[in-house]
């Protein structure tokens, strides 16, 4: 791992998105002129979002259902180009927005491993030579190795997938939703995986709505609602600020911060 | 993002490009008894019937001298129809994937370009071996087999790239294509002879404008004529496959920004 600190500073983030009634352009459209045409409605996904996560921090993000916290996730992440402000960032990322990216099922066990595995940024060597480890900790039969994963259960498809992410080595690690699934054995042993995992990357951002989990492994939260942040500082203070106002029924309007 | 930065991108993924091929190739033949065999049989048979069938119809010594001209025009034109219909949509259908994680979107319709490029590269053995079953005269022309493959692969790759990204801001794009693309077969000598047109002025000016005459003029000339292209074919063919590479990669560049954003 590099000895370089990792960082990733975020000013003034906006993003917005067109709602599109259907996304493209028709060339019904095209040839309409430009005051007939239907007015896209603008969604502000993040308005002026600044945040800056250090190197050492586990951050999570929490706030309610389309607060935005997905797609800062993805801005970070660089799936999302920011509509408007800087971001810079060192570090190389490590987005799991969802494991098993560009699984595919006509694919065999072995083939998808290197396919995830290119995704993720290995090299064929370097996942050749951990593929061994990866079939061990996924506990999926040898035999299954060359069958399509087609033929393979849910629980062995997240096993082989959650295997193959906990063989990268995370600098800036970015986790959406993402636990681990199968029987209660595996999550036991993936759960301990898990933070070992955490524990290595230079930074964690997570996404979730489970209090309790973000908690145990973070210790900075971010409570994001209407695309800003409303609150972040020490995980428990933010979490508690935010039961509290969710109880009330009531999150504080943007405006009632500034 | 410049053109460097692109290449040194497409390099640093060129793990994630060499695995899409690969399984675009390997999932077409999974299961089959014959497996990549087919990438060779099935082509050789396509031809096989055809050159039965024209050699039935116009004797055997015509189509001695036609069949290896179709055929040269034909399998360049073949790999340029379904690179560009699964180039075209390569962005739409890797749509899930490109929204969980970021990948440079070029490496999409490039995996396709690379995949029916080794399509392609069958389909000129086999072409190989069916011209020599009928008439096969080796000619110090193939030497310029390669620099023509390169031209088309430029031109082609060029098209795609833009048709990819068109296709993400304009879904009318890949119907039109079908259509133009019909068109465009009629509008190139393939399964004629440009001479068939000297009665036909305003047609054959307007063949001049196909940009793909040119490169399939190439293929004509060292696969069927057995003639080293002239210095005129080459500058026409080298400025429409460059000038096409340049315009897809810039087209491609525009739109790829906020492309996300409109799948």
């Amino acid at each position: 791992m590099t000895p370089e600190k990792s960082h990733i500073r975020l000013k003034n983030i906006g993003l917005s998105f067109r709602l599109y009634a259907n996304k493209s352009l028709s060339l019904r459209e095209m040839f309409l002129s430009p005051l007939k045409r239907r007015v896209d409605q603008n969604f502000e996904a993040l308005k002026g979002v600044t945040l800056d996560i250090n190197h050492g921090d586990r951050v999570v993000l929490i706030g309610p259902n389309g607060a935005g916290k997905s797609t800062l996730l993805k801005v970070v992440a660089g799936i999302y180009p920011a509509t408007s402000g800087e971001l810079s960032i060192r570090g190389k990322i490590t987005p799991l927005i969802e494991m098993g990216a560009g699984f595919n099922p006509e694919l065999t066990g072995r083939e998808n491993v290197f396919l995830n595995a290119a995704i993720l940024g290995f090299t064929r060597a370097e996942a050749e030579k951990r593929l061994p480890k990866i079939m061990e900790f996924s506990e999926i039969p040898p035999h299954f190795l060359d069958t399509g994963i087609k033929y393979y259960s849910s629980g062995m498809m997240m096993r082989l997938a959650f295997s193959v992410a906990m063989e990268l080595e995370p600098e800036i690690l970015i986790l959406d939703e993402i636990f681990a699934a199968g029987d209660a054995h595996f999550i036991e042993k993936a759960t301990r995986r898990m933070k070992e995992f955490i524990a290595s990357a230079h930074i964690m951002i997570l996404v979730t709505h489970d209090l309790k989990l973000a908690r145990a492994i973070a210790s900075r939260g971010i409570w994001i609602d209407h695309g800003i942040v409303v609150r972040d500082g020490p995980v428990d203070e933010v979490i508690e600020a935010y039961e509290e106002a969710s109880l009330r029924g009531n999150t504080p309007a943007p405006a009632a911060k500034s | 993002m410049t053109f460097a930065q692109d290449l040194s991108r497409l390099y640093s993924y060129r793990e994630v490009l060499r695995n899409l091929v690969s399984s675009d190739l390997k999932l077409r033949f999974r299961r089959s008894f014959l497996g990549y065999g087919w990438s060779l049989l099935h082509p050789v048979l396509m031809m096989l019937i055809l050159a039965g069938v024209f050699s039935q119809i116009m004797g055997f010594e015509s189509a001695g001298k036609m069949v290896p001209y179709i055929f040269a025009g034909l399998v360049p034109w073949n790999f340029f129809v379904s690179t560009c219909i699964s180039g075209g949509n390569s962005l739409l259908t890797n749509e899930a994937l490109l929204k969980k994680i970021y990948l440079p979107k070029m490496i999409f319709p490039l995996a396709v370009l690379f995949a029916r490029g080794v399509d392609f590269l069958f389909n000129v053995v086999a072409l190989f071996i069916i011209v020599s079953l009928i008439s096969f005269q080796p000619s110090w022309a193939l030497l310029a087999l390669p620099a023509a493959i390169l031209l088309l692969f430029l031109f082609v790759g060029g098209i795609t790239l833009a048709l990819s990204a068109v296709n993400v801001y304009m879904r009318d794009a890949a119907h039109l294509m079908s259509v133009v693309l019909q068109l465009a077969f009629y509008a190139t000598p393939i399964i004629y002879r440009e001479e068939i047109l000297s009665k036909h002025s305003t047609f054959k000016v307007a063949l001049e404008f196909n940009p793909l005459v040119h490169i399939i003029r190439l293929f004509h000339s060292i696969l069927a004529g057995g003639v080293f292209p002239g210095a005129q074919e080459w500058g026409f063919a080298a400025a429409v496959s460059i000038g096409m590479a340049v315009m897809g990669y810039w087209i491609f560049a525009r739109l790829e920004r906020n492309l996300i954003f409109r799948l």
